[in-house]
């Protein structure tokens, strides 16, 4: 029973994120018990949450084949505008609603640029990971804005029943609404189809542009809500909120085990990768090893999962060279 | 052009049947993009150029005066070589999104080895560094069988973190005098050291894409992957070589930034990656591999120094190069594909119009073709 059990874990495409996400927590409560602290484990849960969230969306994206690169964009845009907003005295619920509504906007514009004028989404989500990161200085001009608003904060950060902070329970509607959609709804068939088999989808009369666009607005709703969120724990937004974090986005759900052939997404996995990066960050830290070092490991958790991957099916299948 | 080589004897006997004007007007318009050297994909480049430097002489004359060219020339010049060895791989069907941080950590290792060494030291460490890295990313690829976009992105992790510990987050002060002068220094006060070393690169990438047998085999294997390695080709070689030469230009783009900027940072050249792929496409190289531009991606290089520069002289808010960054790669493309055999808004014609089914796991572009919308099928 267990050796199956443990055989089906291993087999799994998410197997990696899941070893090496338990490897990392058992390995850094060993070697620090402070590691196992309250204030550490709600740490990491939050970090871990925020970059859930938009791996969560960016997994749909990858499994349609597409990338969007302009999510880190979209995180710091989100995050300066409701910081602007509360400024203005804007109340909070408005604010929350006005950075949400930003991020499906440029969804809905990298959307339209990939399929009215049939740009690759690559080119398109990186012109306007460009454009969008421009806007948002313009906005700052450079500068750091403070959000003085501690209901904002406590949104982020606060413990539900005293036991499991709200970001995760942010996360854990987002995972559920994001699995439903994607392994319950005809969108989320489209999605994989297009992913799969772009002309076989066409074929099957699949409305390609619609699911494409409707892809593109979900995560950059996932994106802006991450940003929001990052915007709410930090208390000062600049630009350099997302910065990178398109790559870091991509890196977590080819981790949770989606690979960019597309057709198939990997939610558990993403949410999975999310934690075992949250977790290195933290337990780095906890070690009293520099953050200098997060990179190298979470690099290279990346690129082991992956070698070991290929490796697995390249024995399998011994024609094909690069995957 | 491939057409009148081959001879077809239609073409020859003037025996062409009534109905193939069609076939005709195919040949015209070959004829006019091929020999004239105009090609469609390079159409947005050419037309963006123009119209800069048009403006420019209107709105901010400035602009051409020595010294100003010569800052341009040396803007082009570090983000061409690495675009160079970015096109060439694009063409392989693979990127190399760790080129930011080799740019950081070649001259950070020359550096904290050679400091006080000769020039010709420093130069030489920062390639050899930019190459062993190049042959790290060329090993996960072809022997740990991961795809390059992936690969490399975790080699992006791995060699920025490498490059801070080595440096421990601090930027190292660079006081060669030969390579703050390769960095900074001109010809005559108008062409820069740098320039001259891209026309170089570009030379070479030139040799190597039309008159190796490699550059066919980047071709084909970019073309398509699996074809290539039935039809012989040493596919892995050929993307190991690759990411070799890519580590090693991004080794000489990494140390002139260093000299340029008089110390070696960790963080000297961030989104390099993006913006070299952005390069790449703005000039016309089709991010489905097995075609592209070098002559697209130099003058794409000049363009993106051109915005930047003009975007100052005329008195604009930096912050705008951000955003004109972005408009540029759109109008680009789009510009491309208006007009002779364009795409844009195209016909329904089902999927033939529609993009080749990409064959390998090089990840992105697939999408482009998402355009085709089922209404006709």
């Amino acid at each position: 029973m267990i050796l199956r059990t443990s055989k089906r874990v291993l087999a799994a495409d998410s197997a990696a994120a899941v070893i090496a996400a338990a490897g990392v927590f058992v390995a850094f409560s060993l070697i620090n018990s402070h590691f196992l602290t309250r204030l550490n484990i709600d740490g990491i849960i939050v970090a871990a949450s925020i970059s859930a969230i938009t791996g969560l969306g960016m997994t749909l994206v990858i499994a349609m084949r597409a990338l969007d690169l302009s999510v880190g964009s979209i995180m710091g845009l989100a995050a300066i505008i409701a910081a602007h907003l509360l400024g203005e005295g804007v109340p909070l619920g408005l604010v929350i609603i006005a950075g949400l509504a930003v991020g499906c906007g440029l969804g809905l514009i990298n959307g339209l640029l990939i399929t009215m004028l049939g740009l690759p989404s690559f080119v398109a989500t990186l012109a306007t990971l460009s454009m969008i990161l421009g806007v948002e200085l313009l906005i700052t001009r450079g500068q750091t804005i403070s959000i003085h608003n501690i209901g904002f904060n406590k949104l982020v950060v606060t413990n539900i029943g005293g036991f499991l902070p709200v970001a995760a329970a942010v996360a854990a509607a987002v995972f559920a609404v994001v699995w439903l959609i994607f392994h319950r709804t005809p969108f989320g068939r489209h999605v994989a189809a297009i992913g799969g088999d772009e002309r076989a989808a066409v074929g099957a009369g699949i409305n390609i542009m619609a699911v494409t666009i409707g892809t593109f607005v979900l995560v950059g709703f996932c994106a802006a809500l991450s940003g929001l969120m990052t915007g709410a724990q930090l208390q000062n937004v600049d630009s350099t909120i997302g910065a990178n974090a398109e790559l870091t986005a991509i890196a977590v759900v080819v981790v949770g085990g989606t690979s960019l052939t597309g057709g198939r997404g990997n939610l558990f996995g993403t949410v999975c990768a999310a934690g075992l990066l949250a977790a290195i960050e933290a337990g780095l830290n906890v070690v009293n090893v520099s953050s200098l070092y997060d990179d190298l490991v979470f690099g290279g958790i990346l690129i082991i999962a992956l070698m070991v991957d290929g490796l697995r099916r390249g024995s399998r299948r011994r024609g094909t060279l690069v995957t | 052009m491939a057409l009148t080589e081959d001879g077809t004897p239609a073409m020859k006997d003037d025996a062409v049947p009534v109905e193939s004007n069609r076939v005709r007007l195919a040949v015209l318009k070959h004829t006019i993009g091929g020999r004239m050297r105009f090609p469609r994909e390079r159409r947005g480049v050419w037309i963006l150029n123009a119209a800069l430097l048009v403006v420019l002489a209107f709105e901010a004359p400035t602009f051409y005066t020595a010294g100003n060219i010569e800052t341009v020339l040396g803007d082009t010049a570090i983000l061409g070589i690495v675009a160079a060895g970015m096109t060439v791989l694009i063409m392989a069907g693979a990127f190399d999104l760790s080129v930011t941080s080799i740019m950081g950590l070649a001259p950070i290792v020359a550096v904290s080895v050679a400091g006080d060494g000769s020039g010709l030291s420093l130069l030489l460490l920062s390639v050899l560094t930019g190459v062993g890295l190049g042959v790290v990313n060329g090993l996960v690829v072809t022997r740990g069988r991961v795809a390059p976009f992936v690969a490399t992105l975790g080699t992006l992790f791995v060699f920025g973190s490498i490059a801070d510990i080595i440096s421990k987050g601090n930027a190292l002060v660079v006081t060669n005098p030969t390579v703050l002068r390769l960095g900074t220094g001109s010809i005559g006060q108008l062409v820069p050291y740098s320039f001259l070393i891209m026309i170089a690169v570009f030379g070479m990438c030139h040799v190597l894409l039309r008159r190796l047998h490699l550059g066919r085999w980047v071709r084909a294997t970019g073309s398509n992957l699996r074809a290539a390695h039935v039809g012989g080709i040493d596919v892995r070689w050929v993307y190991f070589a690759l990411f070799v030469i890519s580590g090693a230009l991004t080794g000489v783009a990494g140390i002139l930034l260093s000299g340029y900027l008089a110390s070696a940072d960790a963080t000297q050249a961030p989104n390099y990656n993006l913006n070299a792929i952005a390069v790449v496409v703005v000039g016309g190289t089709s991010l489905r591999g097995g075609e592209g531009t070098l002559v697209g991606t130099a003058l794409a290089a000049w363009l993106f120094a051109v915005v930047g520069n003009g975007l100052v002289l005329l008195g604009v808010n930096s912050y705008w190069q951000y955003v004109a960054t972005g408009i540029i790669v759109i109008l680009a493309l789009i510009l491309g594909k208006v007009g002779f055999g364009g795409e844009i808004w195209p016909r329904r014609r089902g999927i033939s119009g529609g993009a080749p089914p990409q064959s390998l796991d090089v990840a992105p572009p697939a999408a482009a073709a998402v355009d085709s919308a089922p209404s006709d099928v």
